[in-house]
């Protein structure tokens, strides 16, 4: 089955048939956790860097915020037996609203990579690959069953 | 109009700043932050065509943050948080000494030394930076600037 | 293969980073060692089993560039890889660094770059572990 994830939202999906999908990441980070022993998958679209800009919005919804999406992710994983070294993390989006950088006064795009970054180094992982910047909107897939994550932007598909 | 070495300044504190300490900017310079008191701060001489110095200074919890966030820890100790915020200053300088003539050629850049109060005084009745930024961040705020001992030479070999 | 390596950098909290990063690597590491500066990266060579050297080049005592220059003179370290990162900028001394073998690594750096870096030059992978 193919899922189609929305802004702020999450899917963690065990089923080596399914497909994860989010569609036109702009500014938003598309970030996905790949068991490779459990084949297990998990795409989270989030908006913006930090939930501590509002504590209140990130318990309503957790997946707003890059930090408190990637702890629920994780989590789930670890509940269902996952080990640190067996996830594969990668990430696409974050890009710019302007195609001159100065002009983009909140830099939404940069500052969500670089609180995933944080979030990562204090929680003792490594990125396993990364497509962020730029000025293009992306979509990503994920597929269940292998682990592979493509990314179409501008016409054009690639593997990351 | 920034000069390009103010422009390289403020580039190289933001990578630095986002790469080493995971932190970004934020454009909102409010005027309690404008006030802040200077917490601590840092120098990183050079010496090559010109000579000089990179000074580092912080306010508003940024000291203690920095370290913090690179160590993840959150309660770092003096000597961490003082190399944290000398390498910091460190990297900045490597990073524009190239701005200088010849393209950076023959520099040597000196180990960071942490300043105390007196010698942060002396600072304060020296010559105009060639270039400084200062940003600000959710943890506190960073003013960074770059000295040429021999300004105006500096100034006429950019052009 | 577990990777002994050797960090040489006058900044403990760069040390702390940059062995941070190695375990997040998930390669096989071996054990890691620790100097202040390119003398006493020079007598840990001596002493122990090396097979990975990160080095910085601004360093009181001996810098690194010093430091690479001696171990190459020396057959045992000929063909040691060695990655220097700093924040070093200029040309002629980088590509110094890539005549003697090393390879640069710039200041500031993000970890991923850093575990591309140590696949590439040594062949290890994580799948190496098992």
């Amino acid at each position: 089955m193919v899922y189609t994830i929305g802004v702020a939202d999450l899917k963690i999906s065990g089923d080596v048939t399914d497909v994860l999908i989010t569609y036109a990441l702009g500014s938003c980070l598309g970030i996905t956790v790949y068991d490779i022993k459990l084949k297990r998958a998990g795409l989270l679209h989030c908006m913006l860097p930090d939930s501590n800009l509002d504590r209140n919005k990130a318990a309503g919804n957790p997946f707003l915020y890059v930090d408190s999406g990637m702890k629920t992710m994780l989590d789930d994983f670890y509940r269902r037996g996952s080990r640190k070294h067996d996830l594969l993390i990668r990430v696409a989006g974050g890009s710019s609203s302007k195609v001159n950088e100065e002009e983009d006064f909140f830099q939404i795009g940069r500052r969500n990579f670089v609180s995933l970054r944080k979030y990562l180094w204090d929680e003792g992982l490594m990125l396993k690959a990364y497509d962020v910047g730029g000025y293009s909107s992306r979509t990503v897939t994920l597929e269940v069953g292998n682990g592979k994550m493509l990314i179409k932007s501008k016409g054009s598909l690639k593997e990351l | 109009m920034k000069t390009k070495i103010e422009k390289a300044l403020e580039e190289a504190t933001i990578s630095t700043f986002e790469d080493i300490c995971f932190m970004y900017p934020v454009p909102e310079l409010k005027d309690i932050q404008k006030n802040l008191k200077l917490e601590a701060a840092a120098e990183v001489k050079y010496r090559g065509e010109f000579t000089g110095k990179l000074l580092i200074e912080t306010r508003g919890g940024l000291f203690s943050a920095i370290a913090a966030n690179i160590l993840s820890n959150d309660s770092p100790g003096s000597r961490q948080k003082k190399d944290a915020l000398g390498e910091i200053a460190n990297i900045i300088c490597g990073n524009i000494v190239p701005y200088l003539g010849l393209g950076g050629r023959g520099y040597k850049i000196e180990s960071p030394k942490s300043l105390n109060k007196d010698e942060l005084l002396k600072q304060k009745s020296q010559a105009k930076p060639l270039a400084k930024v200062t940003l600000n961040f959710n943890q506190g705020r960073v003013d960074v600037k770059f000295f040429v001992d021999d300004n105006s030479a500096a100034k006429e070999k950019k052009g | 293969m577990a990777l002994n390596i050797l960090v040489v950098d006058d900044s403990s909290v760069m040390r702390s980073i940059i062995i941070k990063t190695l375990k997040l690597t998930d390669l096989p590491l071996g054990d890691i060692w620790e100097a202040e500066n390119g003398e006493e990266g020079l007598r840990l060579l001596q002493e122990k089993w090396i097979d990975l050297a990160l080095v910085d080049i601004h360093m009181p005592v001996m810098d690194g560039e010093e430091m690479i220059r001696r171990l190459r003179k020396k057959d045992q370290y000929e063909n040691l890889p060695v990655i220097v990162i700093s924040s070093e900028s200029d040309p002629c001394k980088i590509e110094m660094m890539l005549k003697q073998g090393a390879t640069f690594i710039h200041k500031p750096f993000k970890p991923e770059i850093l575990k591309e870096v140590i696949i590439d030059i040594t062949g290890v992978n994580y799948e190496d572990k098992d």
